[in-house]
């Protein structure tokens, strides 16, 4: 019977077997960000029959995405985790799917989180990737981490079952919003792959409690050279974490609070606004001929020398924009400034939808 | 003594490996203050990690500048 089954090829395997199998099939596991990282891993994930898998991301593909998101177009109006659900319903309907449509924070990560078997944290987010450690620290959910930057990457388990049992703080104890991310600097499509399987294979190795894990150790991966390392970590990071997690609201660029307004609004009252576009200067679109464009470190100069209307900045997708705004709010109280909700994007759709 | 770079650390310094002058560096801590130093840039990226023979160096650790020591900066991209 074995041999014609969807999973005879890895049953047949000594580690797998009929036991193992039924392991994965029993599985929860929960995919926070289903980008580059995520999306593969998600994919092969319900290949190898886990019972259910949750897909968090609340991102619509965007064309710059597709070299690395291989099963999105870019056309799509769905949140990547919607379409990744459908994707994964049509390879194997066996999997029970799970779909949040927003991005993971503070209030939603407790209803999402408690219980699985294990997380995958493949956000492009540095915010959410300390919020989705420390979280899964306190409540004991083993955790796979991976990141990558340019041609490089980096895939940890942290199992988070035992006191010594190493997390991403041992390592990096603080966020640090000076990371560039992918939009900014490049990155090379292989190693997103690369990556997103490793954290797969970390996932399925320790469900089925076969091999060696990379719990307390570091593996990075450099694709130019072909590299691999693998760093041995040691716990040495011994705040109060849970003290910690209760003062941090984990907010970055994806959720920081900033008064935002509509792309309709904008357009149909635009002489109000004084618009500023912050994308990056080779990117940099303008909406119209009054479109102003800043560097993001000179932003405050810009809106210094300006004329006293409210100001409308905007970014490609919105998300900068927000923190850029978030940031400027504070020390600019009498300036009126909005983020353009969904950037330079959502100006586009609108325009198309009012031209048909 | 060698310095392997990863990631930003290979942007920031230009190369992929330092070659350091050894006497005035003999802990992990004086090699992180030479790098800041040496390249200012480093000094926004605090948390970057010290590996030395393939572990986790703390800061005391004490460097003879045989080891293979690598600059592990932290990366955020998905």
């Amino acid at each position: 019977m074995i041999i014609d089954s969807r999973y005879s090829r890895q049953i047949l395997l000594n580690e797998i077997g009929e036991t193992g199998q039924t392991k994965i099939n029993k599985s929860q596991v929960a995919i926070v960000g289903c980008g580059g990282l995520g999306a593969i891993a998600a994919m092969y994930l319900a290949g190898a029959g886990i019972g259910s898998i949750i897909l968090i991301d609340g991102d619509t593909p965007d064309i710059t995405n597709i070299h690395r998101q291989v099963f999105y177009n870019g056309n799509e109006t769905h949140s990547k985790s919607q379409i990744l659900g459908q994707k994964i319903n049509t390879l194997n309907p066996e999997v029970n799917v799970v779909i949040e449509s927003n991005f993971l924070d503070k209030n939603n990560i407790d209803d999402l989180l408690t219980g699985v078997d294990i997380v995958l944290e493949c956000t492009d987010d540095i915010m959410s990737k300390y919020l989705v450690n420390d979280f899964c620290a306190i409540e004991n959910i083993p955790l796979v981490y991976g990141a990558i930057y340019k041609y490089e990457g980096y895939v940890s388990l942290f199992r988070n079952q035992e006191e010594n049992d190493v997390h991403l703080r041992d390592i990096f104890p603080e966020p640090n919003p000076e990371i560039p991310t992918c939009s900014e600097v490049g990155v090379y499509n292989i190693i997103a792959g690369l990556i997103g399987l490793m954290q797969a294979n970390e996932a399925l190795k320790y469900l089925l409690r076969v091999g060696e894990g990379l719990a307390n150790k570091l593996l990075t991966y450099e694709c130019l050279s072909s590299k691999q390392i693998v760093l041995n970590l040691k716990k040495n990071w011994n705040v109060d974490l849970e003290d910690l997690y209760e003062k941090t609201l984990y907010t970055s660029a994806s959720c920081a609070s900033a008064p935002e307004i509509m792309a309709s609004q904008l357009i149909n009252n635009r002489s109000d606004y004084l618009l500023i576009s912050v994308m990056p200067k080779g990117e940099h679109q303008a909406y119209d001929e009054k479109t102003k464009w800043s560097e993001i470190s000179d932003i405050e100069n810009s809106i210094k020398s300006s004329e006293p209307k409210p100001i409308v900045i905007y970014c490609r997708r919105g998300r900068v924009s927000k923190s850029v705004v978030s940031d400027l709010i504070k020390s600019n109280a009498r300036r009126k400034i909005f983020s353009l909700e969904g950037g330079y994007k959502a100006l586009q759709k609108y325009q198309s939808k009012s031209a048909d | 003594m060698k310095v392997f770079c990863f990631g930003m650390a290979k942007d920031i310094t230009g190369l992929s490996t330092l070659d350091l002058d050894n006497e005035s560096v003999s802990t992990v801590e004086e090699l992180k203050n030479y790098l800041i130093a040496a390249y200012p840039e480093f000094e926004k990226y605090k948390s970057f990690m010290i590996a030395v023979n393939q572990s986790y160096a703390n800061n005391d650790l004490v460097l003879n500048g045989t080891e293979e020591i690598a600059i592990i900066p932290p990366v955020s991209g998905g």
